[in-house]
């Protein structure tokens, strides 16, 4: 009887682990090889509301189930992603102990020479240019994106990462953004006194906003500072009449200014620290007339009530989303939003100052009211903006004895335009049910993630439009490196919520060069003078420059501006622009 | 031992050996403390050496350069350095006297309550603050001193003060008061702990005997009680001295902003401005951390030496 007992659950056991082996491969599980299975480290986690482990996403399952290279052979990946708000801590335990996943996700790691210079990294000049066809088309064709890729070392040029790029520049995820509705109900033509009339034409479309408002600039968008400041009269306006208390037009970051450009290059360009001007030099623009300019134009506005009384006490807030209760509840005029508070989105319909709301984004206005003649119509150089480029992955030194020339070609194939589609959209209908899983399905994507429009372009399937949650990273591979498509996807935007889009895009930056190639490529000890710098002088800024506005002290005042030059001058800043100056002269941004 | 040699008795020599023979569980029961002192302790201090290194995650400690005292004449060097210390040393000095006595007091308090059942009760609510998050505690701050906030309502209708933000204040004290303030509503039950329990062992005789000669509650308070527990008060001060130079980092971090850094800065948020906005500078930051080391041990001996000499009590 013993013995029956036995072989009945040694049968059991049997049947549990073929069944379990069977599920694996009915869910995607690769048949890799050890010396084709990888570790990846990846910066972030995804959504769990769709699935727990990034190796369960569908598209990653569809392409594991393919065999790669001239071998063929199948590749597989296994994850690993540090909890979240220990990511920083992960990635130096990681450094610190030699022990490196197979790829590195480099979105927060040290720049790439530092990398390779302490053995971390591989050098992949050779396996790119035997294995990545793709890869380097991409990179020979786009010169902005080969200079944040290939580094000099010792003289030659490496290939350091697998970067992600994007196909075209893509739409910034905020920018400026004011009340359009108040311009049309409170204002008054510039130029003939009348009216403006417009409305929704579709009361559910909320990108169906027209009317007839003219700036005093003489266009249907603002341009100028003055229009801003035509603007902010007409919201003091529009919230007297709507009885909102402690009102403003307009919020700005906490400290008063934002390091990296916006608004503070409208006065002639640049950023308060260093940036390149037109003809190619490294300038500092902490103590240039044109901070003065910005200085005085806030200490203004701040003046006139139109700017946020409480911005110095808004610390915690992120640069997108100051004073978000305001901004959401109707109450401002002009603030810096993402792409979710366009056009009417932002209505509640609860009869309160949200009601009617029509949001309309703007670029970054030029001076032509403050400072000297220097700091007047010049276009600003220094804005946030998007780039080719996007996270570097590394293949790190742990992967040596793998096979590398598999997984260069696995990745590859994420730089050619079905690659890409996958990676940007997720799967067709047919790749979909290929890749047995039922996420696509379960989520309403049966037919896939896209379909094909008439002219070629790729349009997003309507669940994935309407989706406010992540169900598109979900379904895509955006954790891999690769090529987003960006003009050759149909997103369905309206015309006025894509003109918004575009707004924020009108200028380039020519002159920011933080976190390009200017500084990846810096040594470790000039990087470490040059951070060191600049912590102590937007450490007196951030200090100093909301006294500036506030009025506590007067940028008008020649003795508090040159207190301000001079304290500015003792941190040395001389010194970091010499460091920046060739390496701004070698690499392009 | 001195009790002993004072007697004219010395205990027998007795050899390691022979001592561990017979006593072998109790140098195995000090083990792990032995252990975990020298693992947790004495093993991370060889960290020392990156305050003054140039240290960088990658080399590690035997491949970061030495650059000798360069992180300190940066920290030193720093335009700020000199308002940070001086608020660490305000801070701490209001820490160690307002901060210092209210656990004293609240147990005091707590010992002339004749109801046990309400004691108690009173007891346990004021150890919860203890266990509530920084984060949590500040964010209760942030909106009763806000300016619509009820305690800035209440200072403003009740004893007509200004209606604002009172973070925002860089009046001197104003964000010394809301910190230390902060500090004793979290802490006040926590720290009684040890005052409650040297209230305790005090012998009931005393206070009969008291109570007989006809000496009124406040009269046992403080002639009885009080210098019963001055011990256990003189070990607490002690040890308070030795930390309170380590003003309080995550707290801090949380209340300031750049318009009040000029009374809220301390030399914890000050390092980490310094050696944590643009990249890593661990360096800097064990700089720092030694520098605040040495200054509290040096407080420590101080205070431990002079309460030796004006209250023949000591720590050590």
């Amino acid at each position: 009887m013993r013995g029956l007992w036995k072989k009945m659950t040694a049968a059991a056991l049997c049947a549990v682990t073929a069944v379990s082996t069977a599920a694996c491969g009915a869910g995607g599980g690769s048949s890799a090889s050890a010396e084709n299975t990888y570790s990846v480290w990846l910066y972030s986690a995804q959504d769990a509301s769709y699935y727990t482990d990034y190796s369960e996403n569908p598209a990653l399952q569809y392409v594991q189930s393919k065999t790669w290279g001239s071998e063929e052979k199948a590749v597989a990946l296994e994850f690993l992603v540090p909890p979240s708000g220990s990511e920083q801590d992960n990635y130096q335990t990681m450094v610190a102990s030699g022990e490196y996943p197979d790829v590195l996700m480099g979105a927060i790691s040290d720049p790439a020479p530092i990398l390779y210079e302490n053995g971390i990294i591989m050098d992949l000049t050779d396996y790119v240019e035997e294995y990545m066809p793709n890869y380097t088309a991409f990179l020979e064709a786009h010169e902005d994106f080969r200079a944040n890729v290939v580094y000099e070392i010792d003289g030659e040029e490496k290939i350091l990462s697998i970067t992600a790029a994007n196909e075209d520049y893509p739409y910034y995820f905020c920018g400026p953004q004011y009340r359009r509705d108040w311009i049309v109900k409170y204002g008054t033509n510039p130029e003939t006194g009348e009216a403006f009339t417009g409305g929704y034409t579709d009361p559910e479309d909320p990108d169906s906003w027209e009317d007839d408002v003219v700036f005093p600039s003489g266009g249907t968008e603002p341009v100028y500072i003055s229009d801003w400041e035509w603007m902010f009269g007409i919201f003091t306006r529009a919230q007297a009449d709507l009885g909102i208390e402690d009102s403003y037009s307009m919020s700005v970051y906490y400290p008063g200014f934002s390091w990296s450009g916006g608004l503070c290059s409208s006065f002639g360009g640049g950023v308060p620290v260093w940036y390149k001007n037109t003809d190619g030099e490294v300038v500092f623009g902490g103590d240039s007339e044109q901070m003065r300019a910005y200085l005085e134009c806030l200490n203004t506005w701040y003046a006139n009530g139109w700017l946020d009384q409480e911005f110095n006490e808004r610390t915690s807030d992120s640069f997108y989303a100051i004073d978000d209760t305001s901004v959401r509840q109707g109450e401002v005029g002009l603030w810096v939003g993402s792409q979710g508070q366009l056009g009417g989105r932002m209505d509640l319909n609860d009869g309160g100052y949200t009601e009617g709301i029509c949001s309309y984004g703007c670029a970054w206005p030029i001076n032509d009211v403050y400072g000297t003649e220097e700091c007047k119509y010049v276009e600003p150089d220094c804005v946030p903006a998007t780039s080719l480029s996007g996270t570097p992955y590394f293949i790190t030194t742990a992967a040596e004895g793998k096979d590398i020339a598999t997984l260069c070609s696995f990745l590859d194939y994420f730089y050619s335009e079905e690659g890409a589609l996958i990676r940007t959209l997720g799967l067709s209908g047919e790749q979909a049910a290929e890749s047995g899983s039922s996420l696509y399905e379960e989520w309403g994507l049966a037919d896939g993630a896209y379909s094909v429009g008439d002219d070629g372009r790729y349009i997003k399937s309507d669940v994935l439009v309407s989706d406010s949650g992540n169900l598109q990273i979900a379904c895509n591979l955006e954790k891999l490196p690769g090529i987003t498509l960006i003009s050759s996807v149909d997103n369905g935007y309206a015309d006025t919520y894509e003109a918004s889009l575009a707004s924020w895009l009108k200028y380039k930056n020519t002159g920011f060069f933080q976190g390009s190639a200017v500084t990846n490529n810096m040594t470790n000890e000039d990087a470490g003078v040059c951070d060191d710098i600049r912590t102590r002088v937007l450490d007196y800024m951030t200090i100093h420059a909301p006294e500036m506005i506030t009025g506590a002290t007067d940028p008008f005042d020649d003795g508090d501006w040159n207190t301000w030059s001079t304290m500015l001058q003792k941190y040395n800043y001389q010194k970091a622009t010499e460091i920046y100056q060739p390496y701004a002269d070698q690499y392009t941004f | 031992m001195a009790a002993n040699t004072r007697s004219g008795y010395r205990a027998p020599k007795v050899s390691w050996g022979r001592d561990f023979k017979r006593n072998w569980p109790v140098y195995v029961m000090f083990l792990p403390a032995l252990i975990m002192t020298v693992v947790l302790h004495y093993i991370p201090m060889f960290g020392i050496v990156m305050a003054f290194q140039d240290y960088e995650v990658i080399k590690g400690v035997f491949g970061s350069e030495w650059v000798g005292l360069e992180n300190f004449r940066t920290l030193f060097g720093g335009a700020e350095f000199p308002t940070a210390l001086r608020n660490t040393i305000c801070i701490a000095l209001i820490k160690c006297t307002v901060g210092f006595v209210m656990p004293i007091i609240f147990a005091c308090l707590l010992s002339l309550l004749k109801s046990r059942r309400y004691k108690r009760t009173v007891q346990t609510f004021s150890y919860l603050p203890n266990f509530v998050a920084a984060v949590i505690v500040c964010s209760l701050v942030t909106e009763f001193v806000a300016k619509d906030g009820p305690i800035t309502l209440l200072l403003s209708r009740v004893f007509g003060l200004a209606n604002q933000n009172w973070l925002a204040s860089d009046t001197i004290p104003v964000f010394w008061i809301i910190y230390v303030v902060m500090g004793i509503w979290q802490g006040i039950g926590w720290g009684s702990i040890m005052y409650v329990a040297a209230i305790a062992t005090v012998s009931g005789d005393f206070y009969e005997a008291a109570a007989i000669d006809g000496a009124t509650r406040m009269q046992r308070l403080f002639k009885i009680t009080i210098p019963c527990i001055m011990p256990t008060i003189v070990m607490m001060f002690v040890l308070n001295i030795g930390l309170s130079f380590s003003v309080g980092f995550d707290s801090i971090l949380l209340l300031y902003m750049p318009s009040t850094y000029n009374v809220a800065d301390t030399i914890y948020t000050y390092t980490y401005r310094m050696a944590f906005t643009s990249g890593a500078n661990y360096g800097l930051s064990a700089a720092s951390g030694l520098f605040q080391s040495i200054v509290g041990t040096c407080l420590l001996l101080a205070s431990n030496y002079l309460s030796k000499k004006v209250s023949d009590s000591s720590l050590f």
